[in-house]
């Protein structure tokens, strides 16, 4: 008798502890996350905290690229560049993704001129902007000094050339640190986040059907309820749906 | 001579008449064209027929041609003139027709044609042609003859899909014909009314019309493609196909348009099989795979290229290459990608990986895997390279250079950044000390104006300079005083004497060693008030008074000296004023 209720007692904790244990099929925290899941997270928590910094969106750039999503990765290292476009890591590796998303159009190379423009352009991020306003300040002010010291019945031309010379320098970068702000205050950028998006050539978003593989990287012209009137790089003017794409300045 | 040659080589031609048909045996649907051709010498009159009437047929219309030229046969030259008349009709009944002799006259002669039979076969044609329009160049168009003249000949705009069935994602090519047995000259495509659920690239599309032989539904065509889409489904179900439309020109007895429409086209879009391999990225095709190393023995610090080609047809456009991570031995590059893709459909794709070799020995190449689903059979298929090894010998110092890993780099997605915390970029210009070393640079401007003027105003007026300096110095004279006073008031009196004294024979020119009664002669000789001169007297000749007093006296008399000294500052400064 006191076997039978002891084996009774023993089923019954058996059941009890089987009852109280987690299922693993249901319960969330079981799902195994990947480490780099895990370092995606913590980034975006940061990122969640109102941190921006270009390293940070770099960061979360490479780790959705390692999770086979080019379109976010892509939208995270434009951030970036926006933030700081000498970001040489982030510079990299967008123009390899957008290499290796674009294949075909990548073949069109610029024009030499061109390209040396565009990679200044890059260059001259905001902090170098900074220091060379400065510089050139500092540099047109002791030009000014100079020729405010100059003797009276002396020829002014050298001060006044070089005052002219580095005053052009100036304005230079003061408009190029203008219109960097400018455009990152008013990015309009945005990239195709879902694997391939149709475009349309009417608003009526029907009609002639255009197919942008992911990453594709646009400029918004206008928005009209779901919908975004885009400017491809190419000049094409088309609509998409809203849900099928991503803007930097969402981020 | 000539004359008897003359009528010899200029010879008059014989006015011959023959006629023809298009075809001996021809469709009702057709048109049928009986031709009469004159061949006469150039000047001759002649007459054809206006029109010609033949039981069965139903003449439509007529036009006419000429030639000259002349023909050089047995010595003799000939002016031939030839004329040909092409009577046009439309089969009105079946069975053989006979067009009888038709006569024209030559130069009063008439020239009877031989008769011709045709063989009118009933039209076989079940299905139409697309609207017909009015043609301008037809007299007879618009007025009760055009349905059944039009009916003649057919053309059709027809979309061929490759083929039936395809995979979402996978690209569907379809190919717009224009097949005809008319004499078409040109098409223009008007417009493409797409469906849903899908994008769509053009995969071909002709600059002209190119024919080929072919057969539609037991008949036989010419053909030319028009235009070859790729329609890429993402959705399931029915896909309908883009409907073309567009105007054909054709020649029949003169231009004529028509619009034509293809007709709507189905193609079932089928889900992805489910289980698919890992490492399926969603490419979805038909695929052949090679590999090739540029080299297989290679020393440390050299760099090969791992090139593999995928060549096929599928959604390129929609799948990556796969990355392959370095080993402790190998480091290997993201891959470089170069496309001959048509459409992102068709062509051949390399991937290009950079491998350096980090240590020497044996070293096994890791293998390159690549999952898709083969739509012709609907069946996942895995490639995997085969088993390479490397044999890495030791490198010289020459051949480790930054080139290679410059070169590595290039090609391969630079990694995370290590950083523990994150801090709010702000830009450099926000920053508080940039503008405090901006605005200490723009505050130098006007403290440099400032002694710009001054030295400027030096330069103009050097004695008011001078003067303004002497009361400057004569002012500070005054506030030391009081210090000096404070300190000790013994150092007072030499001190209160340099002042003054400096002043006045700074001011004035007046020589350092003059006596003070001849300084004072030389202040009255330059106008100075006589009360001044009296108080300057006064001071003077009290502070030397007191220089040599006994100490008790010297140290009571500085503070009523000095309000004198003041007394006499003031009045110099002011007098300096008016």
């Amino acid at each position: 008798m006191i076997k039978r209720i002891l084996f009774l007692l023993l089923c019954l904790g058996w059941t009890l502890i089987y009852a109280q244990a987690p299922d693993p099929d249901i319960t969330g925290s079981q799902i195994p996350q990947s480490k780099e899941q895990e370092m995606l997270l913590q980034l975006e928590t940061e990122l969640a905290k109102g941190i921006s910094n270009p390293d940070l969106y770099y960061n979360i750039g490479v780790l959705h690229n390692q999770q086979g999503s080019p379109g976010l990765a892509a939208l995270y290292y434009l951030k970036a560049l926006s933030l700081n476009s000498a970001h040489p890591q982030a510079r990299h590796n967008f123009n390899l993704l957008t290499q290796q998303i674009n294949s075909e159009n990548s073949q069109d190379e610029q024009l030499f001129l061109a390209r040396v423009q565009k990679d200044i352009f890059a260059w001259l991020n905001d902090t170098r902007l900074a220091i060379l306003i400065a510089i050139f300040l500092f540099f047109t002010l002791l030009c000014t000094h100079w020729l405010i010291h100059f003797p009276a019945k002396s020829e002014k031309g050298l001060p006044v050339l070089l005052i002219s010379i580095n005053a052009i320098f100036l304005i230079t970068f003061v408009g190029i640190l203008a219109l960097k702000t400018h455009a990152r205050n008013h990015d309009t950028r945005a990239t195709i986040t879902i694997p391939t998006a149709n475009a349309f050539a009417g608003e009526s978003m029907q009609g002639n059907v255009q197919t942008l593989p992911e990453a594709t990287i646009f400029t918004i012209v206008n928005q009209k309820r779901d919908s975004y009137h885009i400017r491809l790089a190419d000049g094409t003017l088309l609509w998409i749906n809203a849900a099928d794409c991503t803007r930097i300045s969402d981020l | 001579m000539y004359c008897l040659l003359l009528p010899g080589i200029f010879a008059q031609a014989k006015p011959t008449l023959s006629s023809s048909v298009n075809k001996s045996t021809i469709s009702q649907s057709e048109r049928l064209i009986f031709t009469l051709r004159l061949t006469t010498s150039i000047g001759s009159r002649y007459e054809f027929p206006a029109s010609i009437s033949v039981p069965g047929l139903q003449y439509l219309t007529h036009h006419t041609t000429q030639e000259s030229y002349r023909e050089f046969s047995g010595g003799q030259s000939t002016n031939v003139l030839t004329v040909t008349y092409s009577y046009i009709f439309l089969p009105m009944q079946t069975g053989n027709i006979t067009i009888g002799t038709q006569a024209v006259k030559v130069d009063g002669r008439t020239l009877p044609s031989p008769p011709v039979t045709v063989n009118i076969q009933p039209d076989a044609s079940g299905y139409g042609s697309g609207t017909p329009q009015r043609d301008p160049g037809d007299p007879f168009s618009g007025f009760g003859f055009s349905d059944q003249v039009l009916q003649e000949g057919e053309t059709l705009l027809i979309c061929l899909p490759e083929t039936q069935s395809v995979y979402r994602s996978e690209p569907a090519i379809v190919s717009y014909y224009l097949y005809t047995t008319e004499d078409v000259r040109s098409f223009n495509l008007n417009d493409e009314v797409d469906g849903e659920g899908y994008g769509k690239a053009v995969f071909e599309q002709p600059r002209n019309l190119i024919f080929e032989a072919a057969e539609y539904q037991g008949r036989r065509f010419r053909r030319s493609l028009l235009k070859r889409l790729a329609l890429y489904p993402h959705t399931t179900g029915t896909l309908t196909a883009p409907s073309m439309e567009g105007t054909v020109r054709m020649m029949r007895y003169g231009y004529y348009n028509r619009n034509l429409r293809s007709l709507p086209t189905t193609i079932l879009v089928k889900d992805l099989p489910p289980r698919a391999p890992a490492g399926f990225s969603g490419a979805i095709g038909e695929f052949t795979f090679s590999e090739k190393l540029s080299t297989q023995s290679i020393k440390v610090g050299e760099a090969l290229i791992w090139s593999i080609q995928i060549t096929g047809q599928g959604n390129f456009n929609q799948f990556t290459a796969p990355q392959i991570k370095s080993t402790s031995q190998l480091q290997i590059s993201s891959p470089r990608i170069s496309d001959q893709i048509n459409a992102g459909v068709k062509g051949t794709r390399i991937l290009q990986y950079t491998i350096i070799p980090k240590s020497k020995g044996e070293i096994s190449l890791p293998r390159f895997r690549f999952a898709w689903l083969n739509s012709k059979n609907g069946t996942y298929r895995v490639y995997e390279s085969k088993a390479q090894t490397l044999s890495v010998k030791a490198g010289s110092a020459a051949a480790s250079t930054s080139d290679l890993q410059k070169l590595y780099h290039k090609w391969t997605m630079q990694d995370l950044i290590p950083r523990q915390e994150y801090e709010s970029y702000v830009p450099t210009y926000s920053k508080p000390w940039y503008w405090l070393v901006l605005a200490l640079l723009f505050a130098s401007l006007p403290v440099s104006l400032v002694i710009a003027r001054r030295r400027k105003r030096q330069l103009l007026n050097p004695h008011i300079w001078l003067q303004r300096k002497l009361n400057q110095q004569l002012k500070a004279c005054l506030a030391q005083a009081k210090a000096v006073i404070a300190k000790s008031p013994a150092e007072f009196y030499p001190f209160a004497d340099a002042c003054i004294m400096d002043y006045l024979q700074q001011k004035h020119g007046i020589p350092a060693h003059l006596a003070l009664d001849d300084l004072l002669i030389r202040l009255e000789d330059e106008e100075m008030s006589p009360d001044l001169l009296q108080k300057i007297r006064s001071f003077l000749s009290a502070i030397r008074t007191a220089r040599f007093a006994p100490v008790e006296y010297r140290d009571s008399s500085a503070e009523a000296l000095l309000a004198d000294f003041n007394h006499i500052v003031s009045q110099l400064l002011d007098e300096e004023i008016k």
